[in-house]
């Protein structure tokens, strides 16, 4: 594991910061692969000092931001003047909702060493965004794909529901047969 | 911001998605490869394609 990533999870793990990562890096955990450049990093902070205390840390390691990021703000960008390579760093799995204790507590090791959703979260943090987009479609459909055996479809469908998205999952689920 | 509807995902495109599912599931028991080797090797493809067309 190379590049900004690593030095991303050493600065949350510093801060006892919760995270995963999320984003097309985390596909190949599901055994999706597609390609991706891209590095989505989501933390779960508490409050402002947890964030600060992260954004103080990073500031440390060369890793900036232009922004002032707030505990409640979805996602911040932030540059690694080192590597010279960019991240998005999320504060929530998903622009339509936030972390709860269940989803942190079905957080998983990918055998790349970080942390990743439950597939199920993953799911349905892609059904969900605001912006959702063909592609994210595309890997959803192949994540039930290739985890159809794994998936605990009563929490993926109550996770769904919960995040407005179940008539969506339904279809989808339908198509797929 | 719109969503892309569920209801414009047609045949083809869950064809397609199956038929990467199952070559990605081909690939990881031929070679013994697990997903994420074949993924650096793709990113790592796609890397080579971009730079040696840089050169020409």
């Amino acid at each position: 594991m190379s590049g900004i990533l690593p030095r991303l999870i050493e600065c949350a793990e510093k801060a006892n910061l919760i995270h995963v990562v999320i984003g097309g890096l985390a596909l190949p955990a599901y055994n999706v692969v597609r390609a991706s450049y891209d590095v989505d990093f989501c933390i779960a902070v508490k409050d402002q000092d947890e964030l600060d205390n992260f954004l103080s840390i990073l500031n440390k390691n060369a890793i900036k931001t232009q922004q002032r990021p707030k505990s409640d703000d979805v996602v911040f960008t932030v540059y690694d003047e080192e590597l010279r390579q960019e991240a998005e760093v999320w504060l929530t799995p998903c622009d339509k909702f936030r972390w709860d204790d269940e989803m942190i507590s079905r957080i998983r090791k990918s055998e790349k060493g970080f942390n990743v959703l439950a597939p199920e979260d993953y799911i349905v943090a892609k059904l969900a965004r605001t912006d959702r987009s063909a592609v994210d479609v595309d890997d959803v459909m192949q994540i039930i794909e290739t985890q159809r055996d794994k998936i605990d479809m009563k929490y993926l469908s109550k996770r769904a529901e919960w995040a407005g998205v179940g008539n969506d999952l339904t279809n989808l689920l339908k198509k797929l047969g | 911001m719109a969503q892309f509807p569920i209801e414009a995902v047609m045949e083809s495109d869950v064809k397609r998605a199956k038929r990467n599912v199952e070559k990605v599931r081909r690939a990881m028991k031929d070679t013994g490869k697990t997903a994420y080797q074949l993924f650096d090797e793709l990113m790592e493809t796609i890397e080579y394609v971009r730079d040696s067309s840089k050169t020409h």
